[in-house]
């Protein structure tokens, strides 16, 4: 289990960015964190994997202290999937994903038979078969997200953090993405998501966490905590969570849908 | 569809290594083609007899002075400028992948306006070569570590930062170079100092080699053992850091090793520009990013660069043209020709 307890952030001589955050996120869950812009999202993303030193506060997994442990054992618990990603370089795909097996690399030595096999799996797992050869930054938007997916996932890490999954992407490679965290959580892999769509929390997470002004407002179900009311105090603008009935291949679904009122 | 992919690398790893055996191959055929340029013409059956007149008994049908040509000037001149077109070439690809950066050269922390500002003091001071190389050494050095506590200064050790602070310390000891030409007498000592800037391999010799050589290894050894982690270096620090790299220790080990094998390199032949920043975007056109590979061949390719110039050189006779204005002036329409012909992976 990611336990976080209480955890307290300010850069260098400014206020707290995050104060007093806590939560937990079990094996097969998936946690979306929602908040206006600048409420401090990335900013805890960040503090989970130590890329921000927290102030006070605690960050375990599985009764691991994830704020004492070097960066190569904190990698085989917490992998992480950035909003962007470019490579200066003229890169493949395959060797991006390679670049997840770094953790296990032992001192010195190149990927052994084992690690290349990982990589094949994840390549061949998020279908990224026809891209193995591409150049990185050759792909679309969609393709390079998940091709950093594909390198989180050969990290073997128990849990994934991902900085807004579907950030600048369109419709179709949103669904992908959504459809793809759904089946990890679904394969016990602790998932926790930023996000700026609150629908997305009601399609693939079991909860939801909104952060203002970087405290936790409220935490529980996505039933529970996405709405009407919430959204719109959390985004100080009318926002309307409602109910939509949806037919989907001859099936008919009832969606929620989250609708800011212009 | 797993065995398919597996099937690919294979086929990968296969290219790259023909495409290597191709380059090892061209460098031993240039190196011994290297000992017939200059005023004494010396086939390579006598160059590979001489050579081989120290392993095992051949009765020497040649001059004694064409030994010592071979042995003592062709010989070490050869091979340090493939040892140092090799080592900037590969510092340059590390300092490229680190700082995520393809317009960076193995200079850009400052150590060749360093080392120029340190020949230039010793060159002021009638040094020796042996205290203008080693005045040249010690502040190729200085410059670097300045750099470095200065980008560390600023707190966390950001790559931009570091950049700046390698462009601010070039732009003292640049500062510090000019009072020295300035001071310098305009008959002998200006004319050795602007020479030297200019780099050269006239005076490379078999003592140059024990020093060059044992730094050389030294840094390939640190670069062949983090070779991976700075592959992942180059999807950024904190990406990097979440891929359980020691962003720290990596960086040192790049900074260390590269920073050696250029002071050096600039002690031994004075400031080679342009080898150190366009060789590996050629070594990338011929191999790709991946920094294992592409250190193999900018290797090479490096060398074999340098030592092409430098047979330029030597070839023309009465005139020792600067080594550093004849690779820019040949490798910039052939890094033109390369760029225009292969358009991928760039975007």
């Amino acid at each position: 289990m990611l336990e976080v307890r209480n955890i307290e952030f300010a850069y260098k001589g400014k206020q707290d960015v995050l104060d007093d955050i806590s939560f937990d996120l079990n094996h097969g869950e998936c946690l979306c964190i929602l908040g206006p812009n600048g409420t401090g999202k990335s900013t805890l993303a960040r503090c989970l994997l130590n890329l921000c030193k927290i102030k006070k506060g605690s960050i375990m997994v599985d009764g691991v202290n994830m704020n004492t442990v070097s960066p190569n054992k904190r990698a085989k618990y917490l992998a992480y999937v950035s909003q962007s990603s470019s490579m200066t370089f003229p890169y493949k795909v395959h060797e991006v994903v390679k670049m997840g097996r770094t953790s296990h690399l032992k001192f010195g030595a190149s990927l052994s038979s084992e690690d290349l096999n990982t990589v094949n799996n994840v390549i061949e797992k998020l279908e990224l078969t026809r891209l193995a050869d591409n150049y990185f930054n050759e792909l679309s938007g969609g393709e390079k997200k998940m091709v950093l997916v594909a390198r989180a996932l050969a990290q073997q890490a128990k849990y994934l953090i991902m900085d807004e999954p579907t950030a600048n992407l369109d419709y179709s490679n949103q669904i992908k993405i959504l459809d793809m965290i759904k089946k990890l959580s679904l394969e016990n892999y602790g998932i926790l998501m930023t996000s700026h769509f609150p629908e997305h929390a009601f399609w693939v997470c079991n909860r939801v966490l909104l952060m203002k002004n970087g405290i936790v407002g409220e935490y529980g179900t996505p039933d529970e905590v996405v709405t009407s009311k919430n959204l719109s105090e959390l985004y100080n603008t009318p926002v309307c969570v409602t109910s939509t009935e949806v037919k989907n291949n001859k099936e008919h679904q009832v969606k929620k849908v989250c609708i800011p009122i212009i | 569809m797993s065995r398919k992919i597996l099937v690919q690398k294979g086929k990968n790893t296969n290219k790259f290594t023909i495409k290597l055996v191709l380059l090892i191959a061209l460098t031993i055929l240039l190196f011994f083609l290297s000992f017939m340029v200059g005023r004494y013409k010396i086939s390579p059956q006598t160059v590979f007899d001489i050579i081989l007149s120290h392993f095992i008994d051949i009765t020497p049908y040649w001059e004694s002075r064409l030994e010592t040509v071979v042995l003592q000037v062709r010989l070490p001149r050869i091979l340090i400028a493939l040892l140092v077109g090799g080592s900037l070439s590969i510092s340059g690809a590390s300092y490229q992948t680190l700082f995520k950066n393809p317009m960076v050269s193995p200079d850009i922390l400052g150590v060749s306006a360093g080392a120029g500002f340190g020949a230039a003091l010793s060159m002021l001071n009638d040094g020796t070569w042996l205290e203008i190389q080693t005045s040249a050494l010690f502040f190729g050095l200085l410059a670097v570590a300045i750099t470095y506590i200065i980008g560390n200064a600023y707190g966390k050790q950001g790559i931009t930062i570091l950049i700046l602070s390698g462009i601010v310390v070039s732009s003292l000891f640049q500062a510090l170079l000019s009072i020295v030409k300035t001071l310098a007498d305009t008959d002998n000592q200006l004319p050795s100092i602007t020479f030297w800037l200019m780099g050269g391999l006239s005076k490379s010799s078999n003592a140059d080699l024990l020093v060059l050589l044992p730094a050389l290894i030294v840094s390939l050894l640190i670069l062949f053992i983090f070779r991976n982690k700075i592959d992942v270096l180059s999807a950024g620090e904190d990406e990097a850091a979440t891929m359980g790299v020691n962003v720290l220790a990596v960086k040192l080990a790049v900074i260390v090793s590269s920073t050696l094998m250029t002071v050096v390199s600039v002690s031994i032949c004075g400031i080679i520009g342009w080898v150190g920043m366009v060789i590996p975007h050629i070594a990338r056109f011929i191999t790709g990013a991946n920094f294992a590979k592409l250190s193999s061949v900018s290797f090479f390719v490096g060398g074999l660069f340098l030592l092409i110039i430098d047979n330029i050189i030597r070839g023309i006779e009465g005139v020792e043209l600067p080594l550093g204005v004849l690779t820019a002036l040949v490798g910039t329409p052939v890094f033109a020709i390369m760029l225009f012909r292969v358009k991928k992976g760039w975007n």
